[in-house]
């Protein structure tokens, strides 16, 4: 076969001797991807099944002052309405939802609007009928009764003294430490970090630059519309077939919200088609459990895209001043960081990683972060891939860029000097363990593509580095082992992007089998143990070690039977490279699986794994780009990312994961936000206005894969799934900067922003 | 919604007949009713590309057609591009190569690639990201997906 | 004895020292004593027998999940940091 994949660049560690680890078998649920096979939320077919459809707000800040359901449900072919009435109360309660904890109340009144709406497109009201048209025709026939509030969108207006309140008893909670502040406000947190004497750093400092951005609310696009089918059985158990990032986390927020026991909730996670963090809350699940509850039918809802744009979390907007200063060598001594970003309708956005990534490259000395998270009549902000970095890392790097030109330094030297490394403390206190970000930069210094010249005019070059979190949380995993010598692997994490093989990799290597010998299954609530949502880049790390845990104890089991045949002790049976041996004997794992049920059964392993502790992924990103001066366009000429990636399980889906990352980090640099009119109302709700990349929009994306293992991973992994998203917008707006001389300042860099730059600087108002 | 129109049409080689009222799409057609769910609804305002299919060897987005306009149409979906036995080569260079990872926009650029290569074998990357940019894809960033029309494109050429 | 680092926010009841010893081999006995010693500490950083909201609790740079069961060494180093989460 001639054809050539393009494979990345791996930059091994020298300890690295695997067998099926950095392979590239093809994925176990791949053949049903390709021929349509494969169920995704909105193919579930079930006996009786009905459609629903929701009701959102035309109003972006209203009290509800009535709601009058009585000609929908008199509609011919409704069998059901609902509206937050149908909730139980569930006052102030604060539930522990695995990923972190969760206002029932805002979690429910976000599903269904209670008492006000607080954006436009709040979900209000919902009808299920014999089908989606009709059950749309009977949305229009409820009555809603509206009193308009005066609305807020602008994260700094809503800060201000006298700006309209979304919640009237909101306290700002000061973070770290939990004390309330005494006048309500939008701000729902201040984050505050400090250490040293930013005063006299800054005093003593051979150049400081300070510099104000802004960035909008965007989204993370998903293709699939949030879809959830329910079905309430007269037993009172609800089944709920969901698209969701976290079954057991969709069932703990369903059961919650609708206060009946997890044990009666049953959530079949189906295939997901995207999430990238939106889809871990829930919307549509216990709106669909109550019509069910209703009607006694399944009834299955899928939004419209306009009600995922409008309807569900997109990430925050934000403002952000960064000022930074350095001595005579380059060296960073000191920072500050006033962060404000906007939550949406409710608090708790993503404010709290922003504040702890936004020196997290470098070692600085001096420090003081300030943060607040503030609420705005805006969607419910969520978390999108490396939720809360990718803003600051677009300040900071442009900052740094800006240092680096005053000192006349390689930006990348600039950074190296300043790199964070093991042993650095981050602003916010925990110290790094073994990093990559030192390995990362000298690989994109010695890059192909950073040597090579860029001319012509208008061309610019920009490079940028992003940092992210990878956590642990709970993943458990069960294995049944067969006769024949293959393995049924079960294990609860969603997989959004081929997370069944790498996990089945890592099996397959602690038993030395193949890849294809392992069966994964990713199993419901009833058939796994608890394991977390598929976020915060942990699945490969968290439900891999799982497998490595069900592997072990796989081979423990099996020495046992080894022992009986060969009449010793199990502890002097050795295992490795798939062969059992002892003395004279031997014998591969095939063999011995033939022999299991004569030896006293079949095995089944299992493990369940809370891993503790942070791991730490580093980007750097390369990007030429020109720009049409007459319009303001800006087309990505080349492009490179690197990654200290740790081990590449399959080298092709960290791969994507980088080319992916980038590509949403370019949509968000160059063209994507949503656009506001002055009654809170989005203007852009469509794919096409929204303007995410198309395939014409981007060139192929080089990638670079660093393998420097994480000491707290048996094979060394780290999750790579975020941090590609995290350096772009930097970068790019380094590179527009070094094409056209303008430092952008605002995102996205779009053709209008662009162009009237150019004018003003043109101008000479720059 | 008044009476509903017969519709006589082929989908992927087989006649059928169905019942539709007039407003109902095609892509609903094909899913609800004859039961293909291989084609995706990701938009329903014809911007992803999610519910390609071919009709009468043109892609178009099914959930911009009306169902009554298939009377008399041929139509090819996803479920129609693998043989019996086989998988086409398109679908072996995606697996291979990588080219998806969720996977919902993947049946809507299969049918996307396969109109273009059967056209049009030898296509350059430009004409590949020309053809497909109406088809939407959030995960790889489109650098494996082009990468896997390329190899099919060779692999095709090579079994001729 | 194990070292509290103390965030700007809480150093109002340190007096404003930026960090303190206290003793326990869980975070429950060592949050109990800290409490003793500078009270409104328990209040801040647990909410029923969790890890408040917002609020994260690193132990020699270890982010724990155990709340407050996690294991405190001797010399261990303690930091309070925001949760991450993607909205609660």
């Amino acid at each position: 076969m001639s054809e050539n994949f393009n494979h990345a660049q791996i930059i091994k560690d020298p300890g690295d001797n695997y067998k099926i680890l950095g392979t590239r078998p093809v994925r176990h649920d791949g053949v049903d991807k390709v021929t349509g096979r494969a169920i995704y939320g909105n193919d579930v077919q079930l006996q009786g099944l009905v459609e629903g459809a929701i009701l959102r707000s035309p109003e972006a800040h209203a009290r509800i002052l009535s709601i009058d359901t009585s000609e929908a449900e008199a509609h011919p072919g409704v069998l059901a309405v609902t509206t937050s009435a149908d909730f139980p109360d569930l006052g102030d309660k604060i539930a522990n939802l695995g990923e972190g904890p969760v206002n029932l109340a805002h979690l429910a009144a976000n599903c269904l609007a209670k008492d006000k709406v607080l954006y436009k497109g709040h979900a209000v009201a919902a009808v299920a009928a014999q089908n989606v048209h009709i059950a749309r025709e009977a949305l229009d026939l409820i009555k809603v009764e509206y009193e308009p509030l005066p609305i807020v969108t602008d994260v700094l207006e809503a800060m201000k003294d006298g700006a309209p309140l979304l919640h009237e008893g909101l306290l700002t909670n000061l973070v770290p430490g939990g004390e309330k502040a005494e006048a309500p406000s939008n701000i729902s947190d201040h984050h505050h970090f400090k250490r040293g004497d930013t005063e006299a750093a800054f005093e003593a400092a051979h150049i400081v630059v300070e510099r104000e951005f802004t960035t909008q609310t965007v989204h993370q696009g998903y293709i699939e519309p949030h879809v959830a089918t329910a079905h309430w059985n007269q037993d009172g158990q609800l089944t709920v077939w969901a698209s969701t990032q976290g079954s057991f986390s969709a069932r703990e927020q369903t059961s919650e919200v609708l206060q009946i026991p997890i044990s009666k909730v049953k959530v079949i996670p189906c295939e997901i088609g995207g999430g990238f963090g939106g889809k871990i809350p829930i919307y549509l699940e216990p709106v669909a459990a109550v019509l069910s509850r209703k009607c006694g039918r399944p009834v299955k809802i899928q939004m419209t895209r306009d009600g995922v744009f409008e309807g569900t979390g997109p990430t925050p907007a934000s403002f952000m001043r960064i000022k930074l200063g350095v001595d005579e060598a380059g060296k960073m001594t000191v920072g500050e960081a006033w962060l404000a970003y906007d939550t949406g309708a409710f608090p708790g956005g993503v404010i709290g990683p922003g504040v702890m990534c936004v020196f997290s490259c470098y070692d600085i000395e001096h420090a003081h972060i300030d943060g607040y998270d503030v609420c705005v009549n805006k969607p419910w902000t969520k978390a999108y891939r490396a939720p809360g970095s990718t803003h600051v890392a677009y300040a900071v790097e442009s900052v740094v860029d800006e240092l680096a030109e005053k000192l006349e330094m390689d930006p990348i030297d600039l950074r190296l000097l300043n790199a964070a490394r093991e042993g650095t403390k981050r602003v916010d206190g925990p110290v790094y363990p073994r990093i990559g970000l030192i390995e990362t930069l000298e690989a994109a210094k010695n890059h192909d593509h950073y040597k090579s010249p860029l001319e012509g005019p208008n061309r610019g070059r920009g490079v940028a580095a992003g940092f992210w979190f990878n956590i642990g949380l709970k993943s458990a995993a069960t294995a049944h082992v067969n006769a024949d010598g293959t393995v049924t692997l079960l294990e609860g994490s969603t997989d959004i992007g081929g997370t069944r093989t790498s996990i089945s990799m890592q099996l397959a290597e602690t038993l030395g089998i193949a890849a294809e010998d392992i069966n994964p299954k990713v199993a419901d609530t009833d058939s796994v143990g608890y394991t977390d949502i598929t976020g915060g880049s942990r699945v490969t790390f968290a439900t891999g070690l799982a497998a490595v845990e069900v592997g072990k104890d796989i081979i423990s089991q099996m020495k046992e039977r080894a022992a009986k045949l060969w009449e010793c002790e199990a502890a002097d049976v050795e295992f490795s490279d798939g062969i059992f041996s002892q003395g004279d004997n031997s014998i591969s794992f095939k063999e011995l699986c033939a022999k299991l049920s004569r030896t006293g059964g079949l095995i089944t392993a299992r493990a369940s794994v809370d891993p503790q502790g942070f791991t730490n992924g580093f980007g750097v990103h390369i990007c030429d780009l020109e720009v049409d001066v007459e319009t303001g366009k800006v087309q990505i000429l080349r492009y490179t990312a690197l990654q200290d990636a740790g081990k590449a399980i399959h080298p092709s889906y960290v791969e994507g994961q980088l080319q992916g990352g980038s590509v949403q980090g370019i949509g968000w640099a160059l063209n994507e936000e949503y656009l506001f009119d002055e009654k809170g109302h989005m203007l852009n709700p469509t794919m096409l206005d929204y303007r995410m990349p198309t395939a014409l929009d981007v060139p192929m994306i080089d990638t670079v894969i660093i393998e420097v293992p994480n000491p707290s991973h048996p094979f060394g992994v780290r999750g790579v799934g975020e941090t590609p998203i995290v350096p772009p917008p930097g970068a790019i707006a380094n590179a527009v900067k070094s094409a056209i001389g303008i430092r952008m300042t605002e995102l996205p860099m779009s053709p209008p922003r662009v162009h009237s730059a150019i004018t003003e600087d043109g101008n000479g108002a720059s | 919604m008044g009476k509903k129109i017969h519709v006589s049409t082929t989908i992927n080689g087989e006649a059928v007949e169905f019942l539709c009222e007039a407003r109902q799409s095609l892509l609903e057609i094909i899913r609800d009713t004859l039961t293909l769910t291989g084609a995706k609804e990701g938009c329903n305002n014809g911007n992803c590309g999610a519910c390609t299919v071919l009709m009468n060897g043109v892609p178009v987005d099914s959930c911009l057609v009306l169902a009554v306009e298939a009377e008399g149409a041929e139509l090819e979906t996803v479920e129609s591009i693998a043989n019996e036995e086989h998988l086409h080569p398109l679908q072996e260079c995606f697996l291979e190569g990588a080219a998806l990872q969720c996977g919902i926009c993947t049946p809507g650029f299969l049918v996307s690639a396969k109109a273009l290569l059967d056209g049009h074998p030898e296509p350059t990357e430009e004409e590949i990201r020309f053809e497909l940019s109406g088809n939407l894809c959030r995960c790889t960033g489109y650098d494996k997906i082009v990468r896997a029309v390329q190899a099919a494109s060779e692999r095709m050429k090579e079994v001729k | 004895m194990a070292i509290v680092h103390v965030p700007p926010q809480m150093q109002k009841l340190t007096g404003g020292l930026t960090e303190v010893e206290a003793e326990g081999d869980s975070l429950r006995r060592l949050v109990s004593n800290l409490d003793t010693a500078y009270p409104g500490f328990k209040d801040r950083l647990i909410k029923d027998d969790l890890v408040a909201p917002g609020l994260a609790i690193s132990i020699d740079n270890v982010v724990t999940s155990r709340g407050i069961f996690a294991e405190v060494l001797q010399d261990s180093v303690i930091h309070i940091i925001p949760a991450i989460s993607g909205g609660r």
